[in-house]
């Protein structure tokens, strides 16, 4: 009986089953041809490997590009694998991110890493296993899968912390980051494994309509027969204790521990300074734009789909630990002497403004008799529209560090930014619209987007948060300008010429610098894509 | 004794805690990784469990996916060995220890 129940779901492919998944299967096939050609070469110098890999990320971005005009994924999400992989417009905004970071990452690390003496091919083929772990998260419709992707991403990344293998502080950083990592997948799927006991699926479409109340009606009416008032009033009630079902508290506890791990959220925040510092540069770049844009990604499918309807359980909670999680970052950035550690800080102060949005996606009330869910627009487009904007205007000052390195100083020091005015006074410009932006003033981005999230949070009812924020605003503010301070009025204290850097490293900068400009002055097209996107995020309640 | 689906989950909230409990208390890296091994096993332990209870006496079409997910946290454990032992041999070749606390290069 239970075999041939067994049999009769499974699923049986069709070519329409790998339409959606072209990006996915070019890039794989990318990584397998660089992988086998940097093997086969006998070539030390990998810079044909760095383009190559260039060229194959750009070939997946055209081809998820292209998929935005495609009835399929347009106003219809395209499922395939039984709702394991769900290609909507949300995936492909944050697809075209991610790769779009992917490629100026590599961009900038060949000569980085030249320098540095590791060059190694895998670094290029391990950033895209990473991409590619992002694109199937991203993606993901179920537990499963975003699960999967979710170590897919992960694991190429300890990796590539401590790529420099014979720099301990670069090894350091990796294991940091492996435990830490590890440690939360663990947790997330513990937390996955009640999910999963309690409704009996890890689909996302099957967790929300678990607290459907015309499903459970439905269910409870039978086959073809009419749903009764008497019926109506016990699938309430059903509902009613389906929603204070103890289990679930456990599983949004483990969730928060797990996702608040991967965006680095106080109090789950200590490895986050210690990897970004020691990792190579240009990783933590990476890092800290496309991991911690797939991570929130993963974070709203999930909590605007399946837990949606738990919004009053974990709301609440969430919004605590974003307001600790932005004080924190933000009081520990003022004290720091490496600016690499400032700005690792500076992310876990941002992500608890992220995370400010993610709470105000909606208000959810339950009456005792059906379960009201408003959800807010905004709250959401907000999430989405910060991590764009966060990934170039974040980019942007890792990649100024990177280019102050000389043969004698690191670059990432305060000392290495005095009187860089002075020194080099184009990036000491660019650096301070970075600031600017981080620290969310127009006319950069940072400013549109601070104010987004601040507005939803306001109508979601967060008001006491945004006072928070705006609080944590002003003490960022002491320490970016402090580096503007050091910039302009220090002497400089390093003698050293600041070296060329190649042209690529340049065009990515000037790249995050428009992006940020234009971001902050023609806002409205960014918005309309980031609300349109989400829109279409399938199995949205 | 009958086994019922609680043995099971008591199994497994016992093996996460002493996964839990050894993660935060132990210094040598290498248990440091079985503990996270036994959290991920756990894990497991739930899936299968729910996946068969499930299956016998709710009649649920879905309990695949429990022993679906279980296979894949299994192959994303040895991953994840592989890696943990990876970076375990190279912070020994540069530094001769394994301990958790001697790793304090980078400032807290």
């Amino acid at each position: 009986m239970v075999g041939t129940k067994m049999i009769e779901t499974l699923h049986t492919f069709t070519s329409g089953d790998f339409t959606g998944l072209m990006p996915e299967i070019i890039l794989c096939a990318f990584v397998l041809l660089i992988s086998i050609y940097d093997f086969m070469s006998k070539n030390k110098d990998k810079e044909i490997v760095s383009y190559l890999t260039q060229i194959g990320l750009l070939a997946t971005l055209i081809s998820v590009l292209s998929l935005i005009g495609d009835t399929a994924a347009g106003d219809k999400a395209y499922v395939a694998y039984n709702g394991m992989f769900v290609l909507d417009n949300f995936a492909i905004f944050l697809k075209a991110v991610v790769l779009m970071v992917a490629v100026m990452t590599v961009a900038i690390s060949h000569k980085y890493n030249k320098e540095a003496g590791y060059e190694s091919g895998e670094y290029y083929t391990l950033i895209m296993f990473a991409v590619l772990g992002m694109m199937i998260m991203v993606s993901g419709g179920d537990l499963i899968s975003i699960f999967v992707g979710l170590e897919l991403m992960a694991i190429p990344c300890y990796f590539l912390t401590g790529v420099f293998k014979k720099d301990s502080r670069s090894i350091e950083a990796a294991l940091k980051y492996f435990l830490m990592g590890a440690f939360s997948s663990a947790v997330l799927a513990y937390g996955i494994s009640f999910v999963y006991g309690v409704i009996g699926s890890t689909n996302l479409e099957a967790i929300a309509s678990f607290f459907d109340l015309a499903v459970i009606a439905k269910a409870k009416a039978g086959v073809g027969m009419a749903v009764t008032p008497e019926i109506m009033s016990a699938a309430s009630a059903e509902l009613a204790t389906r929603l204070s079902n103890p289990i679930f508290y456990l599983v949004l506890v483990l969730f928060a521990a797990g996702f608040g791990f991967k965006i680095a959220a106080a109090p789950f925040h200590m490895w986050c300074p210690d990897v970004y510092e020691g990792a190579p540069t240009p990783i933590t770049g990476f890092m800290s734009t496309a991991v911690k844009a797939a991570s929130f990604a993963i974070f709203l499918r999930v909590y605007a789909t399946g837990l949606f309807a738990l919004h009053v359980n974990w709301a609440f909670t969430l919004g605590i630990l974003s307001a600790l999680t932005m004080t924190v970052g933000n009081f520990l950035a003022v004290t720091q002497k490496s600016v690499k550690r400032m700005l690792a800080y500076s992310s876990i102060a941002h992500a608890g403004y992220i995370m400010m949005g993610l709470v105000s996606i909606g208000i959810v009330t339950f009456d005792g008799v059906t379960l009201s869910i408003n959800r807010i627009d905004d709250g959401m487009a907000s999430v989405l529209f910060y991590l764009v904007t966060y990934a170039f205007m974040n980019l942007g000052p890792f990649i100024i560090i990177m280019m102050l390195r000389t043969k004698r100083n690191s670059g990432e020091m305060m000392a290495d930014f005095h009187g860089l005015g002075k020194r080099a006074p184009i990036l000491a410009a660019l650096m301070l619209l970075f600031m600017f932006g981080l620290t969310g003033l127009p006319p950069t981005g940072g400013f549109i987007a601070k104010y987004y999230l601040f507005y939803a949070a306001v109508k979601a009812n967060f008001t006491w948060l945004t006072i928070v924020a705006c609080v944590n605003t002003a003490v960022s503010a002491f320490y970016y300008f402090r580096l503007g301070m050091v910039m302009y009025m220090y002497e400089p204290k390093i003698d050293e010429e600041i070296n060329a850097s190649p042209k690529a490293v340049h065009a990515v900068l000037y790249i995050c610098v428009l992006v940020t400009l234009w971001i902050g002055i023609f806002p409205d097209k960014f918005f309309e894509a980031a609300k349109h996107s989400l829109m279409r995020l399938k199995y949205l309640l | 004794m009958h086994v019922t689906l609680i043995h099971y989950l008591i199994l497994s909230a016992i093996m996460f805690g002493i996964g839990v409990v050894g993660f935060i208390t132990r210094k040598n890296m290498v248990i440091v990784l079985m503990c996270i091994e036994l959290m991920l096993n756990a894990a497991n332990i739930n899936f299968i469990a729910f996946a068969k209870y499930r299956g016998l006496y709710e009649g649920m079409s879905n309990q695949l996916s429990g022993q679906v997910m279980s296979l894949f946290v299994i192959t994303i454990a040895a991953a994840e060995a592989a890696v943990g032992l990876a970076i375990i041999i190279v912070l020994f070749r540069s530094r001769k220890t394994i301990n958790v606390d001697d790793v304090d290069l980078l400032k807290h």
